[in-house]
């Protein structure tokens, strides 16, 4: 799926105060791309996610999602927190996007369960949420949105409440998902390494308004491994962007 | 070993009090007039059981509790739900459900009495009442607290209105609604032993009520044990449920 923003705005009311969430937004993903946003905290960034996935309306300028071949428009999101439903199984919460597309049972499990094997849920399907680490939960997740037949997926900090480590390692399974499927992704960090690391693409966005300041296509090689964090490449990305961020923060 | 732990720290209280209660009356402390032995009170108990007292007065006393409970609990569910979904209905109860609520439900009897004879009709009314008040506020309060997120989660998902309901806000609201049902029921019991007690019936409440009048303190006993067993019964019976309608929740 390709989104696009044209001269995107949205204002929304806090406390009977006029806030301007993301002003000016011209933002165009390709079909298949990686993006990421990146941005300090009450740029906006979520705010923009939640007006591409539909969630929110915008208040000036359009978004446009065009669907494969005019087919349905699925572009699911992925939250940080909250993100399976606690009343649900492991495998309910999984199966959860082709339930409501009308898919049978036995069909439905037929699709999740190898993806959540393939990520070590296998002996977990009956299990709730809360018998789950918040890696597990987020893989959970993340196949929901995979298997759901999506066009794009709509990322909001997926990985913020992971430890090092387990991030590492969902960012590398998020990756070869990625690959294999081709999906386009639109996914909200602040963590800088992480959205260098995945991208295709990283906009950085300034706060209140929330702008798009710069841009950086990352044109590091693929696959990239956990190694690629300390290549002179990487680095000199990383370097530009911080200073992106750090003039739109003035920190 | 932590069942035995958890056994142990629940009934340390009310053995130490049975140690007490023992030695009270064996010391010869206490006139057993206000203090019956245990063994007294017991046998009471048997005899009261051996001749279908007892059992009358709690299958009464159920019987009140229940209807009550059921039909409160249903109209207080249906109601906090309906203001939790409209702002209308919500404006529209909260000054009666808020005048209500400070009232001693009690001091309701007379007036209901009045209205609806001396049959089993006030009593089982104010039961209701108490239990739609109780699970009204908690059904209000499940519906309020459904995160926003999961909404819009369904929604990302395809899910239609009927299908928000039913796999989102139904299941989330269940935990707290179950709360409100399990306070519910304890209140129930409450106020139908109570009313039995001002009105003179017969039920759990009668029977306290007749013991104390007779000076009888062995059978005063038997009914108060009455009552509380009946409530922890109800508890357990309750939290039973709850497990299995409410599987996804954390051991609290």
């Amino acid at each position: 799926m390709r989104i696009r923003c044209t001269d995107l705005s949205v204002h929304y009311r806090s406390n009977q105060l006029p806030v301007q969430a993301v002003q000016d937004i011209d933002l165009d993903v390709a079909e298949g791309e990686f993006l990421s946003i990146v941005g300090p905290s009450g740029c906006g960034k979520s705010t923009l996610l939640r007006t591409l996935a539909g969630l929110i309306e915008p208040t000036r300028g359009t978004v446009q999602r065009d669907g494969a071949v005019g087919g349905p428009d699925r572009a699911f999101l992925v939250f940080q927190e909250n993100s399976l439903f606690p009343w649900m199984t492991v495998l309910q919460n999984a199966t959860f996007g082709l339930k409501m597309l009308g898919v049978g049972q036995g069909p439905r499990k037929e699709a999740a369960v190898p993806l959540l094997e393939r990520f070590g849920l296998g002996g977990r399907l009956a299990n709730y949420p809360h018998q789950l680490s918040v890696g597990m939960k987020q893989r959970v997740a993340i196949v929901r949105a995979f298997i759901s037949r999506p066009q794009a997926l709509l990322m909001d900090e997926p990985f913020a409440a992971l430890d090092w480590l387990s991030r590492m390692a969902l960012q590398r399974e998020l990756l070869e998902l990625w690959r294999e499927e081709r999906k386009t992704i639109v996914f909200v960090t602040h963590d800088l390494e992480e959205a260098i690391r995945l991208s295709d693409r990283v906009v950085v966005m300034s706060p209140q308004p929330g702008r798009i300041v710069a841009e950086e296509r990352i044109q590091i090689e693929r696959p990239r491994d956990d190694k690629v964090l300390v290549q002179p490449e990487f680095l000199s990305v990383k370097q530009r962007l911080l200073d992106a961020l750090r003039g739109s923060a003035a920190l | 070993m932590l069942r035995f732990g958890a056994i142990a720290t629940a009934s340390w209280i009310p053995l130490s009090l049975g140690a007490l209660w023992v030695g009270l009356t064996t010391s010869g402390a206490v006139d057993p007039l206000f203090l019956p032995p245990p063994t007294k009170v017991w046998r009471e108990g048997s005899r009261l059981f051996s001749m279908g007292e007892l059992q009358a007065a709690i299958g009464q006393t159920l019987v009140v509790m229940a209807a009550g409970y059921s039909l409160g609990s249903f109209g207080g569910v249906l109601a906090g739900l309906a203001m939790g979904g409209s702002q209308f209905v919500r404006a529209s109860l909260d000054p009666l459900i808020s005048a209500l609520l400070a009232t001693p439900k009690l001091s309701l009897l007379p007036l209901l009495m009045l209205l609806l004879g001396l049959g089993a009709a006030p009593r089982l009314s104010l039961v209701a009442l108490t239990c739609f008040l109780v699970t009204a506020l908690a059904a209000l309060d499940a519906v309020r607290g459904i995160s926003q997120g999961y909404v819009d989660l369904a929604r990302n998902y395809g899910a239609g209105r009927l299908e928000i309901f039913t796999n989102v806000l139904a299941p989330a609201a269940l935990p707290v609604i179950f709360t409100g049902l399990r306070l519910a029921a304890g209140r129930a019991l409450a106020m139908t032993i109570a009313v039995e007690l001002v009105s003179g019936e017969k039920g759990v409440g009668g029977l306290i009520w007749v013991a104390w009048q007779s000076y009888s303190t062995d059978r005063l006993f038997v009914g108060l044990f009455t009552a509380a067993g009946l409530g922890m019964l109800l508890h357990l019976l309750l939290r039973r449920l709850e497990k299995k309608a409410v599987p996804w929740q954390a051991e609290a």
